[in-house]
């Protein structure tokens, strides 16, 4: 297997990712051919939004030409098509709106969906791929997911204020084509300035999110550990590093808010200067009589609806460029690194909402057959390197149908990378495993069940009704039973709603031990071939731990396999092999 | 923490804005200037036609067009000032906010934070946050140069045609009445809108923090679907809430539009009778025009201000739930070692079950005793009302001979260590860690030996920074070596009580062994409640406890109970005893 080594630096990794490709415009490019209809219809609507000011101007000219002259009754027939044209534009903006609302989350929806199905599922180990905290982790979901969806809103916006700056600058260049080139000349300063703010620009904003991920990862990983905070009465110095790092944030939000509002405070000057210009060099036309009132009239109107291109185009190029730092972001969320899977088509069900989820059912061991079913599992030289190092170096082993085979060491010797990394859930660098003499490549697609379960020895629970929190969307017709192996009957005839009782997030409302047993119990519901348990007793009192590895080899009636991390005599009594590591290797006997 | 009472809602952001006034009324009145100077532009438009209809001189013509141009350029530039320092002020107060958020969390009960994630804590002090920060950054101002703006038009105005100014002030009135009533009837749709976020991004917060667990036991597809719901139910809420509050802007749109039609034809008739020159009506025209062309920009910033009325509500909301336990205000002596006693004390994790039934017991200062009983049996429990996370709801909990409920609890929890089985490291530096962040305030030296103490020598020697190495998550460290840093971080604090729950249960038993010598010297001297499963770890104790479903039922020496046979103690001996022999 080869596993690209991704640098830890988010920092350096995106600022790398982000340079040079527009990358946000091919993902916000991605996700609109995901639902073409709901961009095009929101664009529709805009379109006519932003274009009938057009008409509403030479209705405006054709009243104001009448007004001095004319005696006629015919100007009044203008104010009521005017009046007309007004009405609509506004009726139609309410649907538009609901309609895009709808849209934006959908935009939000798609990189999300693919980045979390990604980090569930996809081959390969998803240490490096996420940001080091989930406070931190969470803002990918949520300011990155917004960035890119504001890139596809920014869309509708320019395409229909260029259909309407189009259409204006036609209309007033066959009125006066000097007045038209003065009130369009704006946009291309203004663009060329914004090519030159755009690279400090980025940088602002890849500090400013930096500094928001430091203040978001510190309240995440504070209230995560709320309890180690509480007992070392650390509430003061978390306060004091709290308004630190949110000092240094608002210095990088400063810049980067200004900077953006500069960019589009530049495109709102243009725009005047657009229409001052159109007046100054129109002026001899005037004099002339070649331009009349009516025709001044159509500049100054049609100035508010040309000039809005400037602001929408600066906000573009912002929102762009910000875009590119969090597509960037996103890409690393992925298996394959690539901005193009999180951008990819996914079923949403977001007007239905997802179907009742089928519970994932798995056949009972005796039923099982080809590679579900298990013989035997070799591990031949595996080699495990972190950033700070060898962790395992040329491990052996193998384990047969019906073993227990028990890991043991003193701490740090790596047990658990053994695990781990066995598991796929970090990378290995060398080393082959069979799985009933097949090589499996992908270690952390093939290590789920029916074919293993785990139970880590930090195990995380989530906030959910118990029952739901052991289950995770599996068949309940093993709960009972489960339940049982894992001792937790009796804690459950305690809790005040039994199996359906909320359990806090961290289990706050849970012991250590009762946690460890409700994982014990989430492993056991999916009755693997092969069950990996990292200290499992840790938590236990003597008795309680006996009557669980008892009950669990009783019910299995010889048939279990089991590879477990301990130290507890109990369990080396039991071991058909036992493995000892120190400092990375397998100790000899 | 001062106990002052917690502004509720609208109320909460103007006591957060009364100390910036002085700052405050700089921006206004440079917002003034920056507002009214553009709005010589459409009487510069309006003579501009006139002076062409009549015939003045193309260099007078030019001079008005220069005159527009510049006083829209110098309003322009007024606008960035004005953002600038809007953005400054906007960071201070919403920082002050934020700090306040926290510590007022900070100072809530472990029972609230169990119903609450520490993703829903981030949306709470950030996320409402930042729409608050950005609704007053700019929405705020928004309004308050579009009140300037109008208030001027409506000046000008009058001083082309009473009338007109009238029918501008209808207009606006009108409009934003209509804008006022139904954003009000909005925003508990935006509320809704953010419960859902919170519930979105709160489980997005656990599932990335628990992949190995999902992965490994093939629950992707469960978080996905979970993800996909979550997602649907925003979307929903997203769309009911933007028929209310963007129904606002439709309306409110809709009057404006009205307004300046009507202005047109008023204008027409008024010129038809000779009364306005052609450039009048064009200005007047302009001048209905603009006071609705900011409220676009109003309306932009309009979901954020929904959004930052909603934030602010939950902010109060946060800032008014009580703690349930309210701190005392005596400190505790500074006595080495400190008495613990438990009298009469029946607690349940407010479930109604009692996880102790009429407890008491008391570990004289200086002395340690041994806590044994099956899981569940509320061992745990005497710690955590000892260090006072929870409060007992019968009975009294005293630390130094003094109730906790007196103590403040930075002075009970800076002297009672806990080392539990569940570490919460920080993705923060080791020596962050081991001080949580400075609370306990010690030179380097000090944190190595600590270390070395505990048996992490030549896990220190690999770091690659030292003290300054930035831990960043199970990687850096095993749990075993996690559980021995809690140790050193507590002993660091020079505890006058110590417990130990199962505080090395995740170490191998020669590891153990060390650490239980190292610390039989450290704790000399300090009170210590030491439990464990492994009773070879507490061969050393002066006294044993027995729990069993809550209730004390055995108590004495150590020495007396392993030699009695009828003692529960001897029995637990006997029996772990021989589950070692057989595992020999």
């Amino acid at each position: 297997m080869t596993t690209t080594s991704i640098p830890t630096d988010t920092a350096g990794a995106a600022t790398s990712t982000a340079t040079g490709t527009a990358s946000s415009t091919r993902f916000a490019w991605r996700m609109l051919k995901a639902d073409p209809l709901a961009w095009l219809f929101s664009l529709s609507m805009w379109v006519v939004f932003f274009t009938m000011p057009i008409g509403s101007g030479l209705l405006i000219r054709s009243v104001v030409d009448r007004l001095p002259h004319a005696p006629g009754a015919s100007i009044w027939w203008f104010l009521v098509a005017l009046g007309a044209c007004e009405l609509a534009r506004w009726a139609i903006l309410l649907p538009a709106i609901i309609q895009w609302h709808g849209a934006f989350v959908l935009w939000h929806t798609i990189p999300r969906l693919n980045a979390l199905t990604s980090l569930v599922a996809d081959p390969g180990p998803v240490t490096g791929r996420l940001p080091g905290s989930p406070g931190e982790a969470v803002s990918r979901f949520r300011d990155d997911a917004r960035d890119l969806a504001l890139v596809l809103d920014v869309w509708l916006d320019l395409v229909a204020a260029f259909a309407a700056t189009g259409v204006g600058l036609v209309v007033l260049a066959v009125v006066s084509p000097v007045g038209a080139i003065a009130v369009a000349f704006p946009i291309v300063i203004v663009l060329g300035i914004g090519q030159s703010l755009g690279s400090r620009l980025r940088r602002w904003r890849l500090a400013e999110r930096q500094a928001t991920a430091r203040v978001t990862g510190f309240i995440g990983d504070v209230f995560g550990g709320i309890a180690a905070v509480k007992v070392g009465a650390a509430e003061a110095a978390v306060l004091d590093r709290f308004e630190r790092l949110g000092h240094d944030r608002a210095a990088a939000a400063r810049k980067d808010q200004v900077g953006t509002q500069l960019s589009q405070v530049l495109g709102g000057i243009t725009a005047n200067a657009g229409l001052g210009l159109a007046l100054l060099l129109v002026a001899p036309a005037v004099r002339r009589g070649d331009l009349d009132a009516g025709d001044i009239a159509l500049f100054t109107t049609y100035a508010t609806t040309v000039g809005g291109l400037p602001r929408i185009t600066a906000r573009w190029a912002a929102f762009q460029r910000q875009g590119d730092v969090s597509a960037a972001r996103f890409a690393r969320l992925m298996a394959d690194g690539d901005a193009d899977s999180a951008s990819q088509r996914v079923t949403t069900w977001l007007r239905t909402g997802p179907p009742v989820a089928e519970p994932i059912a798995l056949p009972a061991p005796p039923d099982r057959t080809g590679s579900d079913r298990f013989h035997q599992l070799t591990v031949r030289d595996l080699h495990v390197r972190l950033d700070d190092g060898e962790q395992l170096t040329g491990i052996d082993l193998t384990l047969v149908r019906g073993e227990l085979v028990v890991v043991t060491g003193p701490v740090g010797a790596g047990k658990s990378i053994l695990v781990r990394a066995l598991l796929g859930l970090i990378p290995r660098d060398a080393g082959t495993v069979t799985w009933n003499g097949t090589v499996v490549d992908d270690l952390s697609t093939w290590f789920v069940p029916p074919r293993v379960s785990y139970l880590p020895q930090v195990p995380r629970l989530f906030s959910e009704p118990l029952d739901d929190t052991i289950l995770l969307g599996s068949d309940r017709s093993g709960l009972e039973r489960a339940l049982r192996l894992a001792c937790l009957d009796d804690d459950l005839d305690e809790m005040p709603d039994g199996r359906a009782t909320l359990v806090g997030p961290k289990g706050v409302r849970l012991s250590g031990g009762q946690v460890q047993r409700a994982a014990a119990a989430r492993a056991f519901v999916r009755r693997p071939e092969l069950l990996v348990v990292d200290d499992l007793s840790s938590a236990l009192d003597v008795a309680t731990e006996t009557r669980l590895w008892d009950g669990l080899f009783d019910a299995a009636g010889g048939d279990l396999t089991v590879l477990a991390i301990s130290h507890r005599p109990r369990v080396l009594a039991r071991a058909d092999q036992v493995v000892e590591l120190r400092d990375g290797r397998i100790s000899p006997p | 923490m001062p106990a002052h009472d917690p502004p509720a809602d609208a109320r909460l952001l103007t006591a957060y804005l009364r100390p910036e006034g002085r700052a405050l009324s700089a921006l206004t009145g440079i917002l003034v200037v920056a507002m009214l100077l553009p709005l010589a532009g459409p009487v510069l438009v309006g003579r501009f036609v006139d002076g062409a209809l009549h015939g003045r001189p193309s260099h007078e013509l030019a001079l008005l067009g220069a005159g527009f141009l510049v006083t829209a350029l110098a309003g322009d530039g007024l606008q960035l000032l004005v953002t600038w320092l809007s953005v400054r002020l906007a960071w201070r107060v919403g920082n002050s906010l934020r700090l306040d958020l926290c510590r007022h969390a900070l100072g809530l009960d472990l029972d609230w934070h169990g119903g609450h994630s520490a993703g829903q804590l981030i949306e709470r002090i950030d996320g409402d946050i930042d729409a608050v920060t950005t609704f007053s950054s700019t929405a705020v101002l928004q309004l308050l140069g579009n009140a300037i703006l109008v208030l001027g038009v409506l000046v000008i105005s009058a001083f082309i045609d009473w009338r007109a100014s009238i029918l501008i002030a209808v207009t606006v009135a009108a409009a934003v009445a209509i804008m006022l009533r139904l954003r009000r009837l909005a925003v508990p749709f935006y509320d809704e809108e953010r419960e859902v976020q919170g519930r979105l991004y709160g489980d997005v917060e656990e599932r990335l923090g628990g992949l190995e667990d999902l992965r490994a036991n093939g629950a992707g597809d469960w978080a996905v679907h979970q993800l996909h719901r979550n997602s649907a139910a925003w979307w929903r809420t997203a769309r009911r809430a933007a028929l209310r509050g963007d129904g606002s802007l439709s309306g409110a749109g809709a009057v404006f539009a009205a307004g300046s039609v009507v202005m047109l034809a008023l204008g027409a008739w008024l010129c038809r009778r000779g009364e306005l020159s052609v450039g009048s009506v064009l200005a007047l025209l302009r001048f209905s025009q603009l006071v609705s062309d900011p409220l676009w920009k109003v309306a932009e910033q309009l979901a954020e201000a929904q959004k930052a009325v909603a934030g602010t509500r939950r902010a109060a909301r946060l800032l008014a739930t009580r703690s349930a336990i309210v701190d005392g205000t005596a400190e505790l002596a500074g006595d080495r070692s400190l008495t613990a006693e438990l009298r009469a004390v029946t607690f349940g994790y407010g479930t109604g079950h009692p996880v102790l039934d009429a407890v008491d017991l008391v570990v004289p200062a200086g002395t340690s005793l041994g806590l044994v009983g099956r899981t569940g049996s509320g061992k745990s429990t005497v710690g955590r009302l000892l260090a006072r996370l929870w409060d007992t709801e019968v009975g009294t909990v005293l630390v130094g001979g003094v109730d906790v409920r007196a103590l403040q609890s930075g002075s009970l929890r800076r002297r009672v260590g806990v080392v539990t089985q569940e570490v919460e490291l920080f993705r923060a530096s080791v020596r962050d860690n081991l001080t949580v962040f400075g609370a306990t305030t010690t030179d380097d030296a000090t944190l190595l030996r600590t270390l070395e103490d505990v048996g992490l020598a030549s896990w220190t020697a690999d770091l690659t920074d030292g003290l300054d190495t930035h831990l960043d998550g199970p990687g850096d460290l095993s749990a075993g070596e996690a559980q021995l840093l809690a140790f050193a971080r507590v002993l660091l604090a020079d505890p006058g009580l110590v417990i130990l729950d199962e505080a090395s249960s995740r170490l191998d038993p020669a590891t153990e062994d060390r650490l239980v010598a190292a610390t039989e010297r450290l704790l000399r001297g300090r009170t210590s409640i030491i439990i464990a499963h492994r009773l070879a770890t507490l061969d050393r104790v002066d006294a044993i406890a027995v729990l069993d479903r809550g209730r004390l039922v055995e108590h004495g020496p150590r020495a007396a109970l392993a030699e009695d046979p009828g003692s529960r103690f001897r029995a637990l001996l006997d029996a772990s005893r021989v589950a070692e022999v057989v595992g020999q």
